[in-house]
């Protein structure tokens, strides 16, 4: 900071007090402008309408998704009713079904418990045709056999009864919110917009909550392979002079993952590639330095996640592949609820390029917080993403003071 | 304290008061506003403009945004520094970056200590005569000059809200400096 001069306190001395009278017509123009314009609608409006309009689509998407989520179990539940009768022809197509007895002596359902069977459709996934299926048939996959042998009396009704041993699934998350408290002191502000790509590396392990799901979690495990992910984030957030900012926004990822496909003559795997799509919102409180022209800081904060698109097929703890593609009807629901949170931690770096125009590169990690449904799941799943976001910080217009 | 003949009241009307008039949307009460206080902004103003017109201008500007937005003053300062704010910004408003760019030829041999104590002469100057030399200032000099060394702010605050770099702030205080120092020695000249 440079000191102040002599000239500047002279100056300062001399005119802060000092009144120079305007014309005597300014006042009359200020009348005849203010009645030609009219008072604006908005001034206090604007902020309320934004944030109600905000407000009432989230509860609107929250209510959709509950309905949603019910649908599925009613439509599931009446699937299974309905196709009670076609179990023979469901076995056909699973020779574990009517090789093996099931393990269900070992998980306590209770009595009313409704039977919701996984659809397994053959038509459905479009790269397993008739012949591997035939193949599938002739030789049952040994987890399944090793699950079996460790049941000591085994009465398994169908895969039906074991539909709240959901397979984990990436981001089936519950609802969650926490409250940042944000250390603003200053009155000038400074609105800045992100616009970010990244490249994410995802770990992803799954673990048996009891030694019965051993094999199944090692199956899902070996198969499974969710390791990338891309996403595409805009983001918007205000920040003091002294750097302390709170940015939102919303952020698409798209996680693509291999699942091999064990063809049963054991020669070769063939790969499905399982798509999650999910659409997060992030709440986070940064504080950022400059050291010359770079300017670091450090983010930390949450994400709400919400899943609405997947598309593939994972294992079941039988062997057999089971489709949960959401947009066909009829598919597995995959997720318990949609909704859920992640913990965020980062560190952004940006460099000026030109004016209120910066580069930044956030390399970043994440990861999820326990749902409030992962009682309902057989294995525990934990993921931990790491990625770095690169992209353009415009500062949008010149600071300005909150009212 | 003045005394307001013109709103029929015979004591003198504090700041809230006038607040709490202007919030009505009173004229009587913001001309009695107007009155007390555009003699200090009209003196913001014409630091800020380039002649009188142009500062009765952003003043008209400045008073207009200052009714339409009086509920926006919290009292958490005084009323007078919000409204010199307001001032200051509608100045800023129509700036145009290109003015930090130019650079003014022959203040190279100009001494770079702007610290040390004023010749005397600096104290015969009138605030007039002062106000002229800030304004002949050219444009860049100008604005950051004034927002440094006479409003306070630091060369952080000045980057962001003109959205130009510090270092741009910072050299053009310091030219600023040098010229107003050149001018007033110049002055000196013709005196002696």
């Amino acid at each position: 900071m440079n000191p102040k001069s002599s000239i500047d306190e002279f100056f300062r001395r001399k005119l802060s007090n000092y009144e120079v009278p305007p014309s005597d017509s300014l006042w009359e123009n200020i009348q005849m402008a203010r009645a030609k314009k009219s008072k604006p609608l908005a001034k206090g409006w604007t902020k309320w309408l934004i944030a109600s309009t905000i407000l009432i689509t989230l509860v609107v998407l929250s209510n959709e998704i509950l309905i949603q989520n019910k649908k599925d179990e009613i439509t599931q539940t009446e699937s299974v009713k309905a196709n009670n009768n076609e179990t023979n022809e469901i076995n056909d197509l699973n020779p574990v079904l009517i090789t093996k007895k099931p393990i269900s002596n070992q998980i306590n359902f209770p009595e009313n418990h409704p039977p919701i069977s996984p659809i397994f459709n053959p038509d459905s996934l479009e790269i397993i045709n008739e012949s591997s299926l035939s193949e599938v048939k002739e030789k049952p996959i040994s987890i399944t056999e090793t699950i079996i042998e460790k049941s000591a009396e085994n009465i398994f009704p169908s895969f039906s009864t074991i539909s709240t041993l959901d397979a984990t699934l990436p981001h089936e998350l519950s609802l969650y919110s926490e409250y940042l408290p944000v250390p603003f002191k200053k009155k000038l502000w400074f609105a800045k917009i992100d616009f970010l790509l990244s490249q994410d590396f995802i770990q992803n392990t799954l673990k048996a909550k009891t030694s019965l799901f051993e094999p199944y979690a090692n199956l899902r495990n070996e198969y499974e392979d969710l390791k990338v992910a891309n996403s595409l984030m805009l983001r918007m957030g205000i920040s003091t002079l002294k750097g302390w900012g709170l940015r939102s926004g919303i952020q698409y990822s798209r996680m693509q993952q291999t699942l091999a496909f064990q063809v049963p003559d054991a020669s070769n795997k063939r790969g499905i590639k399982n798509i999650f799509e999910t659409i997060d919102i992030p709440l986070i409180l940064t504080k950022e330095q400059s050291f010359g022209k770079l300017r670091a800081g450090i983010s930390l904060g949450t994400y709400l996640n919400m899943a609405f698109n997947q598309k593939g097929s994972f294992y079941s703890p039988t062997g057999t592949l089971i489709e949960f593609t959401s947009s066909k009807p009829g598919s597995y629901p995959a997720f318990k609820n949609r909704l859920g949170a992640s913990v965020y931690a980062g560190i952004s770096l940006s460099l000026p390029i030109g004016n209120s125009l910066e580069f930044m590169a956030e390399p970043y990690f994440r990861t999820r917080i326990p749902s409030i449904s992962v009682d309902d799941y057989v294995l525990d799943q934990k993921i931990w993403v790491g990625g770095i976001f690169i992209g353009l910080r415009k500062q949008i217009g010149k600071g300005f003071y909150l009212p | 304290m003045i005394h307001m003949r013109y709103l029929n009241i015979s004591s003198p009307v504090e700041d809230n008061e006038l607040i709490q008039g202007c919030l009505r949307e009173d004229r009587k009460y913001q001309e009695a506003m107007f009155k007390r206080y555009a003699g200090k902004l009209m003196t913001v103003s014409l630091r800020y403009a380039r002649h009188r017109m142009e500062a009765e201008d952003i003043l008209q500007d400045a008073f207009i945004r200052i009714f339409d937005h009086i509920d926006q003053f919290q009292g958490k300062g005084s009323l007078e520094g919000w409204m010199r704010r307001v001032v200051v910004n509608t100045a800023l408003k129509n700036v145009d970056k290109k003015s930090f760019t130019n650079e003014i030829i022959g203040l190279e041999n100009t001494s770079d200590d702007v610290s040390g104590s004023l010749p005397s002469v600096f104290a015969q100057l009138q605030e007039e005569e002062l106000l002229q030399l800030i304004q002949q200032l050219p444009d860049g000099y100008r604005i950051v000059f004034n927002m440094y060394a006479i409003e306070g702010y630091n060369h952080a605050e000045i980057s962001a809200l003109l959205g130009i770099q510090e270092s741009t702030s910072r050299s053009q205080l310091v030219k600023a400096r040098k010229m107003l120092q050149s001018q007033i020695l110049e002055i000196q000249k013709v005196a002696v």
